[in-house]
């Protein structure tokens, strides 16, 4: 009896033991596929971060080098690479304009589909058309853009970056601070990602590529 | 011991005058370029790397050029994600060492140039050391 009970028993055991792990498997299969299904689009880059979901950015009004107001909507349509800096910084500032520029040649036909930006954080001291002339020196393509400090601010909040005046010896010799990345605006002008120092150029050729290859 | 006073007074006076006998000596400039700029900008960088042959430690007290305003030592640095940048009083130099000044890191700050550089052209740039100054020539190129 006890065999045979014992038996059954096993029997039964082994049957619910094999649907559980069936249900089990299905429920693990699901999941998977659900995640594979589900899962956003993402971009592996060598040189920043991509945000797994682009973040709307708020409307501002700046001032372009061109002469015309710059706003969100010039920011749609094209890739953007917006470098935040000014140009009574003689060293990290052009050194990076001119990265920039050997990137947009490295970039081929793609380098249509990306607008390179060079946004001054010191209106005090770059007017509009002395930061076109300062930046065009480095591409002809280039955007270079500032504005009144209230719209900088907003823009800054959105964008992620932040700088700050450091007084000098003389009321015009003082210093600017700010982000170093470089930001990426995707084309329906949301914000995309970082990339981040220390730069090269090889990869952000490689980076910027794939990012522009990659439906949005 | 009476001539302890006079000595103490010229051992301080010796002291005192000290800085006012440093000098450059030993001083070394290798491949010093001023990266082309825009012709419009108002300050340009200066890089180099600077030794001291010497077998005392050199300090550089400023930094000037005929062809520009004035001329500023500065450390860049990145902290944070953020680029910052500040004059920095003077440059030690320890005995056979040497400091380099470079990109993204110190440099000299050549402020409101007389007139725009090109590559190819040269500038020279006066490193003073109390009341020493050795005058280093500098070429523009392009950068790179």
């Amino acid at each position: 009896m006890p065999d045979r009970y014992g038996g059954e028993f096993h029997n039964v055991s082994n049957r619910s033991l094999s649907l559980g792990l069936l249900a089990a498997f299905a429920v693990l299969i699901g999941i998977v596929a659900g995640m594979v299904v589900l899962r956003p689009a993402t971009v592996q880059i060598q040189s920043g971060t991509l945000l797994q979901q682009p973040r709307p950015i708020a409307d501002f009004s700046l001032n372009g080098s061109d002469g015309k107001p710059f706003t969100k909507a010039d920011l749609a349509g094209h890739w953007s690479v917006i470098y935040v800096g000014y140009t009574h910084c003689p060293d990290v500032c052009p050194t990076t304009l001119a990265q920039l520029k050997a990137v947009e040649k490295g970039l081929g036909a793609d380098a249509a589909k990306v607008r390179f930006i060079f946004l001054s954080i010191d209106p005090e001291r770059d007017t509009p058309e002395t930061l076109g002339q300062y930046t065009h020196y480095f591409s002809p393509d280039f955007l270079a853009v500032t504005g009144p400090n209230a719209q900088l601010d907003t823009l800054g909040a959105n964008l992620g970056f932040v700088y700050a005046k450091v007084p000098g010896e003389t009321p015009q010799s003082y210093l600017m601070d700010h982000s170093s990345a470089l930001i990426l605006v995707d084309p329906k002008a949301g914000l995309a990602g970082y990339l981040t120092p220390p730069f090269k150029t090889e990869s952000l050729v490689s980076d910027l590529k794939q990012v522009i290859g990659k439906p949005s | 011991m009476k001539y302890s006073a006079p000595l103490a007074i010229a051992l301080l006076a010796c002291a005192a005058c000290a800085p006012a006998f440093a000098d450059c000596k030993g001083l070394k400039v290798e491949d010093a370029w001023i990266p082309e700029g825009p012709p419009v900008a108002a300050v340009l960088a200066g890089y180099g790397v600077l030794s001291n042959t010497g077998d005392k430690p050199l300090h550089i007290d400023s930094v000037d050029g005929a062809d520009f305003g004035s001329v500023e030592l500065h450390q860049m640095s990145m902290d944070g994600g953020m680029m910052t940048m500040r004059p920095l009083k003077g440059l030690d130099i320890p005995a056979h060492g040497s400091v380099a000044l470079a990109d993204g890191g110190k440099h000299l700050m050549l402020m409101n140039p007389k007139h725009p550089f090109k590559a190819g052209d040269g500038s020279s740039i006066g490193f003073h050391c109390g009341k020493d100054v050795t005058q280093v020539p500098f070429s523009v190129r392009a950068q790179p």
